[in-house]
């Protein structure tokens, strides 16, 4: 099953750290935000700072996904 | 060599630094980030501690990419990063960043380039806990 995970602030407005999504195939990463904010709707706010990525790459225009898939919203990162 | 860990514990940095030691290496350059008391994102008071936490696989991915590519670009003989995760007192090293070179041009440019490209991309958090409240640093639009 795909799943996305949440980290940081994204995982405190979403409520969790991770869901599943049946959705599969290629798809404007705009569209897959829209479903994921309809499932967190909190998440609105902090969309135009966050990345995504899929299986550990930061995603384009377009992602792909699959049966295994693992997606990640990633708010800015703030590491060293 | 290339050495990229995420660790819970607190860093020996000395190790890293004598493990840097080659008899081709002229220059052994070392970043050490700290945790400090003033918060990133102006005044509210003194920071208690630190969080940090990762994307793990993802940040090992592009911590060791990051590594790689400044071995090429800089002519690097060993390389360590070592990025802790968990919670951090003031004083606290957060990442120790370790180069060996031949001349110590490349090993202050090679160090310098890892630290600033952790910061643009490696998926690491970290959560300023004051006495009052929690803030997670740049996470504001």
């Amino acid at each position: 099953m795909a799943r996305i995970l949440y980290f940081g602030i994204a995982r405190d407005l979403a409520g969790t750290a991770e869901d599943t999504i049946s959705h599969r195939g290629v798809m404007a990463s705009d569209d897959f935000w829209r479903i994921v904010i309809a499932m967190h709707p909190q998440l609105e706010r902090v969309r135009p700072i966050c990345r995504l990525a899929v299986d550990m790459s930061y995603a384009g225009a377009d992602i792909d996904i699959r049966e295994d898939s693992e997606l990640a919203i990633i708010p800015p990162v703030a590491g060293g | 060599m290339i050495d990229v860990q995420l660790v819970t514990g607190s860093i020996d940095t000395a190790a890293l630094i004598a493990a840097a030691g080659n008899p081709d290496a002229g220059a052994v350059a070392c970043f050490v980030g700290t945790a400090r008391r003033t918060s990133s994102m102006g005044p509210s008071g003194d920071v208690t501690r630190l969080e940090y936490e990762a994307y793990a696989p993802m940040a090992v991915k592009e911590l060791e990419s990051i590594a790689r590519e400044a071995c090429e670009r800089h002519d690097v003989i060993h390389l360590a990063v070592h990025h802790r995760l968990g919670v951090l007192a003031i004083g606290d090293a957060a990442v120790v960043i370790v180069v060996s070179t031949a001349h110590r041009t490349a090993a202050f440019e090679a160090c310098r380039e890892v630290i600033e490209r952790i910061k643009q991309r490696v998926p690491i958090w970290k959560k300023e806990v004051f006495h009052d409240g929690t803030e997670w640093v740049n996470a504001h639009p």
